[in-house]
């Protein structure tokens, strides 16, 4: 990755759906770089623009918005990196505005208020081609007369047409440094703004731009005044008084600035836009279909089952092929350190145990980014929040929420990722928060596990089914009111409107698709998969360590005539017991006792804790069958089965009754057993604090819930 | 500027409206907070009053 020459800094502006990350890909190729804001978990994209005279800049993406008015921290972001506030960020040397060709004027409310900032601008007309289609023929030269003689450029970025002329535009803007013309305040406004301007001032002490005494004087929110340092005490009477100018001239303090503007757009705009026969009206016409009453929710539910199945099952075959290759890389890494048990042990159970923990989920955030960018891209992504919106408004969720809670049925690492879709922070957070309740795919095993040698011999394939489905159900139980109860207790923010744009359909554009697929996917190895890492060997050192050698041949001494993978299985057993690991189970078994679990179970609950599926093994080794039982392993159900108290009230009768079968099953549908969920949850919240709120939360839930499911069975059955 | 309501979400609420040619989501009792200032010059004209 080549960096620009010349030091230039460039922000890309615009409305959501413009198409401006399809021209920032055109215009920087696959030279970009993403990270972060400093304290925010916005996304910060650049990359590498060659202007075409040899001349290089950093073209850094800035999330849509519709205004200059921050009402979310995307928004913010921009203003603060358009006003050179950002810590360790430049102000930028130009600004390329994208606008959508078919909508100038609503699209040039915002290239308006950003001219007040003064910097250079290109203004460039994306969509050109549906714009043609409609029958609309822009005058750009007119329309660059009107704005100040900006570079107005005509482009499809999707069809990749105009970009070479961006690039010219934008050298000459940076060569000229012609900024847009700024809009024309009416006197007693331009008054209003000249006293904000002088008190702001005055109290703290520094020079007050244009830009921030317009946002001071129009906005209700607070933040350009929290970063002026214009306190509560000294900006209220001012502020009043200005804006009581503003009003006794006729204008609503918080309407004139639009009002302003877009009076004079429309005479900017006098002329430049004529109309012709084109078509119009095939968005309407598909709406007519998928938002139909009846139709529409039948299809939203044919289309998000074959996106689930897809995340699902197309997911299977890749994780397995996975699992394959980690499995097959142990068997070849793992016999030529046959004399070092310890190092072997690292390497093949700790290191490429770790690995495969976390790359195994790789196929399925490929495949649910890859599907959730065709449906944001088509624009599918927002009629689907806008069907859903009214059966997740009331718990303080909204549409988007829809789509990261049914993928965390598949796996919750990908759904968490998926929350990037929703704006409003607080319902983006609560989402994200229930996300981990959705039965994801790890808890299968347990549930077939208990259900085919428990409650299937018991009562019957019927009620086996019956188990199964009401478990996947548990956690969604739980999720709805631990939303309701975070969004209007924990989290008082004041709930965002749901006010989305419902754009024109399109084809999305494979090359985007899969890029910020591949985006994602690099993301979260490079920063979730350390973290799961890390914890893996964690808990591998805790279950391995301290390992006495005496252990195994006392085992080897005491079974003379059982076959060599018996007495292995055994040793195995052994181990666990009195590794640290089991050693803390033993002390903690009293804790899980009120829910029926032995101590065997318990320490498979612990050593679940990295990742659930994880017992289905660990009770495999303590019921000394190996650790290569799966699901279907009679070999462990029949173990299960014959299990029984030795000590205690209960000793004699079996461990695994009806009433702790469904404790346990309840146990893994409501705790947090996940450490790359957790690790995950932490890095899309910005922290650790919510994490460890999940963890606490969900794992004590599931406690009291698995204990009132224990004791209630065992005096009814 | 001319507000038009397009459609009902299938369940009812929200709404999709239209304006400025673009179209928006908005919930019914978020709807029910809007202020609509009608300028002078607005083509629409104020019912007549009786």
């Amino acid at each position: 990755m080549s960096s620009p020459d010349a030091g230039l800094l460039v922000a890309l502006v615009g409305n959501p759906n413009t198409g401006k990350s399809t021209l920032f890909n055109a215009l920087t190729g696959l030279r970009q770089r993403v990270g972060n804001y400093p304290g925010v978990t916005v996304s910060r994209k650049s990359g590498t623009c060659d202007l075409g005279d040899g001349q290089k800049v950093e073209l850094v993406d800035l999330p849509g918005l519709y205004s200059l008015a921050a009402a979310s921290p995307d928004e913010q972001v921009v203003i603060d990196a358009l006003s050179g506030n950002i810590a360790g960020d430049r102000r930028p040397d130009a600004v390329v505005m994208v606008v959508d060709a078919t909508n100038l004027l609503r699209n040039l409310f915002l290239a308006s208020q950003v001219a007040e900032l003064g910097l250079p601008l290109v203004l460039v007309l994306n969509q050109a081609d549906v714009a043609k289609e409609q029958g609309l023929r822009i005058d750009t030269e007119l329309l660059s007369r009107r704005l100040g003689g900006v570079p107005v450029i005509l482009t499809s970025a999707w069809k990749g047409e105009g970009i070479p002329e961006v690039r010219r535009g934008l050298a000459e803007a940076l060569s000229r440094r012609t900024p847009m013309k700024r809009v024309a305040w009416p006197v007693d406004i331009a008054g209003a703004l000249a006293d904000v301007a002088q008190a702001a001032s005055a109290d703290t002490g520094k020079a007050i731009s244009a830009a921030d005494a317009q946002r001071l004087l129009f906005d209700t929110n607070a933040s350009t005044a929290e970063r002026l340092g214009w306190t509560l005490e000294r900006r209220e009477k001012p502020l009043r008084s200005a804006r009581e100018r503003v009003r006794n001239s006729g204008y609503n303090p918080m309407a004139a600035e639009p009002l302003v503007h877009y009076a004079q757009l429309r005479v900017a705009l006098d002329g430049v836009v004529s109309e012709g026969l084109g078509k119009a009206g095939r968005t309407a016409a598909v709406d007519r279909l998928l938002l139909h009453r009846v139709l529409g929710p039948v299809l939203f539910l044919g289309i998000m089952l074959g996106f689930f199945a897809s995340v699902f099952w197309l997911a299977k075959f890749p994780m397995d092929w996975i699992q394959l290759g980690v499995d097959w890389t142990k068997g070849v890494v793992a016999p030529p350190l046959e004399p070092y048990p310890m190092l072997q042990s690292l390497v093949a159970d700790g290191i490429l145990g770790g690995v495969g923990a976390f790359l195994v989920f790789l196929p399925q955030i490929l495949i649910l980014f890859l599907f959730i960018g065709i449906l944001e891209d088509s624009g599918y992504m927002a009629r689907a929040a806008f069907i859903m919106d009214r059966l997740f408004s009331w718990c303080g969720l909204n549409g988007k929420s829809f789509v990261p809670m049914l993928s965390g049925f598949a796996c919750a690492i990908p759904s968490l990722l998926s929350t990037r879709t929703i704006e409003d922070p607080k319902a983006r957070l609560a989402t994200a928060f229930v996300v981990p309740f959705m039965s994801c795919s790890a808890r299968f095993p347990i549930y077939a596990l208990m259900c085919a040698a428990f409650i299937g011999p018991l009562y019957g394939p019927g009620w086996e089914s019956l188990v199964m489905v009401g478990m996947h159900c548990v956690g969604l139980v739980f999720a709805v009111p631990t939303a309701f109860v975070l969004t209007r207790l924990v989290l008082k923010v004041k709930p965002q409107p749901f006010v989305l744009e419902l754009p024109r359909y399109q084809m999305p554009k494979p090359r985007d698709v899969v890029w910020r697929m591949w985006q994602n996917a690099a993301e979260f190895v490079s920063k979730a998969g350390t973290v799961i890492f890390a914890i893996t060997i964690i808990v591998w050192a805790l279950s391995y360590f301290p390992r006495d050698a005496s252990v195994a041949e006392r085992i080897r001494s005491e079974h003379p005539t059982e076959s060599a993978e018996k007495v292995k299985a055994r040793v195995q057993a052994a181990y666990v017991e009195q590794s640290y690991m089991g050693r803390f189970g033993k002390t903690i078994q009293p804790v899980f006792d009120p829910l029926g679990f032995d101590w065997k179970i318990t320490v498979g609950v612990l050593a679940s804790f990295p990742a659930r599926e994880v017992i289905v093994s660990t009770l495999g080794v303590t019921y000394s069958v190996g650790e290569g039982a799966e699901a279907d392993s009679q070999d462990l159900r029949r173990a299960m089965q014959e299990a029984k108290w030795s000590e205690g009230p209960r000793a004699g009768s079996p461990i695994f009754s009806l009433a702790a079968v469904l404790a346990l099953m309840v146990f893994f549908a409501l705790c947090s057993q996940c450490g790359p969920t957790i690790a995950t949850l932490a890095q899309e919240t910005g922290g650790w604090k919510w994490a460890a709120g999940s963890f606490v939360y969900m794992t004590t839930l599931a406690w009291i819930v698995s204990m009132a499911v224990y004791q209630v069975v065992i005096r009814l059955t | 500027m001319v507000l038009k309501l397009i459609r009902k979400a299938p369940l009812g609420d929200p709404l999709a409206i239209e304006f400025c040619g673009q179209v928006v989501s908005l919930r019914l009792a978020e709807a029910e907070n809007l202020i609509v200032d009608v300028s002078a010059d607005c083509p629409i004209q104020r019912p007549r009053q009786p």
